[in-house]
């Protein structure tokens, strides 16, 4: 295989890995306002992705996959709503330890790593075809 | 320079089969073929423009099923564009040159 096709799968499967994390940054901003469904249960837990370098022995490349999807055994927020049918004797119901703060800036992180493989995509796909163009 | 040669070897081999028409009339590949390179050379070329074409198809066909991530769809048909007009250039080139010694005035 060409180098300017290596680095496009390459690329690839960057986009790849950073579609899964943005999938996974999406359930911990949908399930922000998951509580708690009995008093002293646990709500939603925050889940974070974890990338590895796996090497793709047939074309000699280092290639990015996610590892492992864990949870983040961080500390529970607690919210006082004491109408909740989960609330405790104090009013207090357990809450996601997600901050959409976070979320934004992992997501933002996301999509600038996307686009950054993106562009070594239409730079390497430029080259090959201006290349072959050499041929007219 | 080696294009070149073959084109010659061709040309000759082609002229073999048409000053000698009345008793070959089988079989013109095989009055080509000792001409090599040529014909071969856009056989190979032709077959894995084929290979990659069909890679893009069945990588569409997958993708409009939903059983393929979109960027193996995008890369799959990608790369058979980028094969056909790899192709498709070598063939005009190739093709170009045996015109050139086809005009020459022998």
């Amino acid at each position: 295989m060409d180098d300017l096709q290596k680095s496009t799968v390459v690329a690839l499967s960057g986009m790849k890995a950073q579609t899964e994390r943005l999938r996974v940054i999406s359930e911990n901003l949908a399930n922000a306002d998951s509580l708690a469904q009995v008093p002293n249960g646990t709500p939603y837990q925050r889940k974070v992705v974890s990338f590895k370098n796996e090497l793709d022995r047939a074309n000699g490349l280092t290639k990015v996959v996610v590892g492992s999807v864990r949870n983040d055994h961080s500390e529970f927020q607690r919210r006082y709503d004491p109408k909740h049918p989960a609330a405790d004797s104090d009013g207090y119901v357990l809450a996601p330890n997600v901050n959409p703060m976070i979320e934004m800036m992992d997501m933002r992180e996301a999509q600038r790593s996307y686009e950054a493989n993106l562009n070594v995509i239409t730079v390497s796909r430029s080259l090959l075809s201006q290349t072959v163009q050499l041929l007219r | 320079m080696t294009s070149i040669t073959s084109a010659i070897s061709a040309y000759s081999a082609l002229a073999k089969a048409v000053n000698g028409d009345g008793e070959s009339g089988a079989d013109p590949a095989a009055a080509v073929a000792p001409g090599g390179d040529f014909a071969s050379v856009l056989k190979d070329a032709t077959k894995s423009a084929i290979g990659a074409l069909k890679q893009g198809e069945v990588a569409t066909a997958a993708g409009i099923a939903g059983k393929a991530d979109i960027r193996e769809v995008v890369a799959a048909v990608t790369n058979a564009e980028l094969t056909l007009e790899t192709v498709v250039n070598v063939r005009d080139k190739v093709i170009n040159a045996y015109n050139e010694i086809m005009r020459m005035p022998i």
